[in-house]
């Protein structure tokens, strides 16, 4: 029982997120140079590229399908 | 297939051909995107990717729909081809992909299709994620799976005769926490599960016996690419490694805008982890400059570090008549270090962006037969046209 009611706290904590911005604050994270995912086709280009190269799988890594493993 | 690829395509543009739905939901216009990669390296490998995709906002959410293409045109001659006594090769890589997100309320369900041809290699993926808002606008939070199909075939042998498969999953959750007015922090796990076929069908590994090894450093020989052949054992086997590969990759990515610069510091740490054995590290530091409301300027520098498979040695040597269970010469599951140091300028005026992004890599082989180190230069091209 104890277990179930950290669960559903956690979750609950998890959930209900963190609120750390006002909205006008977020001026500097609209910023093009703030935007954690970049430019999706230029990464995944250079991603696959890395991907062929480089023993791990996943994380940062993605960048598409196939083999081309020269 | 193409028949399939098409009809997804029509499918994809014909959910994103809705102007009016478009214009209440304040999306933008069409976003063309044209890029080019160039890679050539000390070991004789050359590849040139051009990729072409469009992408359309659905809304104001992050919903879009898009498509990619890339063409990877390759002609290889590196060490791994001509210790096989092959020659140079050519060859052409295809892939597709299509994209599809919709916010439906606080969620951002999307999907994907990717399809990717060789000659010798087939691919097909789907991929499906969701990406919630969690209380705030402060954290994100986004599950995804993957799966990918892959048929693996031999070159100039028709698929009926040989063709093995592989299935890949990939279950990946991440959040993205802005921490302060100025800095964001996202996390990633990423677990994989591959099962099948993971070796390359024209490597053949040598095995040595400890005779043959004493007889090259009698001869004061170091057994390397050019040498291998007098001093290896008449057998040379096939690869062969497990049939089931686990992973887990951990990932942060730091980012903090200095107001000084102006412009903003960003890090990314992963570490993996897998079954085989195989750890690596890689951390990427990054500087982006904004030298003026047109231009910005960014560098980086990536360091990966890679230690090997268990299963992995530089030389398999063997008692006469024994084949060891699990063998390899891919070098990718070696001990390595590749150190990487990079730049890009990017130009914007509407509706252009310009960008160029050049690099140079350098991978160091601690324990590899054939090859010790590799230089490879990198250059990427692109523009951006929003319609």
């Amino acid at each position: 029982m104890k277990r179930f009611v950290w669960l559903v706290l956690c979750l609950n904590a998890l959930l209900s997120g963190c609120a750390t911005t006002k909205a006008y604050q977020r001026e500097r994270l609209a910023d093009p140079v703030m935007v954690p995912d970049g430019d999706e086709d230029r990464e995944a280009l250079k991603s696959h590229m890395r991907a062929t190269r480089e023993g791990a799988i996943g994380g940062f890594g993605h960048g598409g399908g196939g083999c081309g493993c020269n | 297939m193409r028949l399939q690829l098409i009809a997804s395509c029509i499918v994809v543009l014909g959910v994103a051909w809705n102007p009016a739905g478009a214009a209440a939901d304040g999306g933008d216009g069409w976003k063309i995107s044209a890029d080019t990669l160039i890679y050539s390296d000390n070991d004789n490998v050359r590849i040139i990717s051009p990729q072409l995709a469009v992408h359309h906002p659905l809304d104001d959410d992050g919903g879009s729909v898009g498509a990619r293409v890339v063409v990877d045109v390759v002609s290889a001659a590196s060490v791994d081809v001509v210790s096989q006594a092959t020659d140079r090769f050519s060859e052409t890589r295809t892939e597709v992909d299509l994209s599809l997100a919709k916010a439906m309320g606080k969620w951002l369900p999307s999907f994907s299709y990717n399809y990717s041809h060789e000659p010798d290699y087939l691919s097909n993926g789907f991929g499906v994620g969701v990406q919630r808002r969690l209380g705030s606008a402060d954290t994100t939070l986004r599950l995804g799976y993957n799966l990918s199909l892959d048929t693996v075939g031999y070159h100039g042998t028709s698929m009926m005769n040989f063709s093995e498969s592989l299935t890949t999953h990939m279950l990946s959750a991440s959040i993205t926490q802005n921490a302060s007015p100025t800095t964001v922090i996202r996390g990633i796990y990423t677990l994989s599960v591959q099962d099948g076929y993971m070796e390359k069908p024209y490597r053949f590994v040598p095995l040595f016996d400890q005779a043959g090894i004493d007889k090259a450093a009698m001869d004061g020989v170091s057994i390397n690419l050019e040498t291998f052949d007098q001093y290896r054992l008449p057998l040379r086997p096939a690869e062969s490694v497990p049939d089931q590969r686990i992973g887990h990759a951990f990932a942060m990515r730091l980012m903090q805008y200095v107001k000084g610069l102006p412009g903003s510091l960003r890090l990314d740490y992963q570490f993996f982890a897998d079954t085989w054995g195989v750890q690596a590290h890689m951390l990427q530091p990054g500087i982006y400059w904004k030298r003026s409301d047109r231009t910005t300027v960014s560098t980086y520098g990536r360091l990966y570090i890679q230690q090997a498979a268990g299963f992995w040695q530089r030389q398999y040597i063997v008692q006469p008549g024994q084949v060891p269970k699990y063998r390899t010469m891919d070098r990718d599951l070696s001990d390595y270090l590749t150190v990487t140091g990079g730049a890009r300028i990017q130009w914007h005026k509407s509706p252009l962006t310009l960008y160029a992004d050049g690099s140079a890599m350098y991978t160091h082989y601690d324990d590899y037969l054939f090859l010790t180190s590799r230089l490879a230069l990198v250059l990427q091209l692109g523009l951006r046209l929003q319609l």
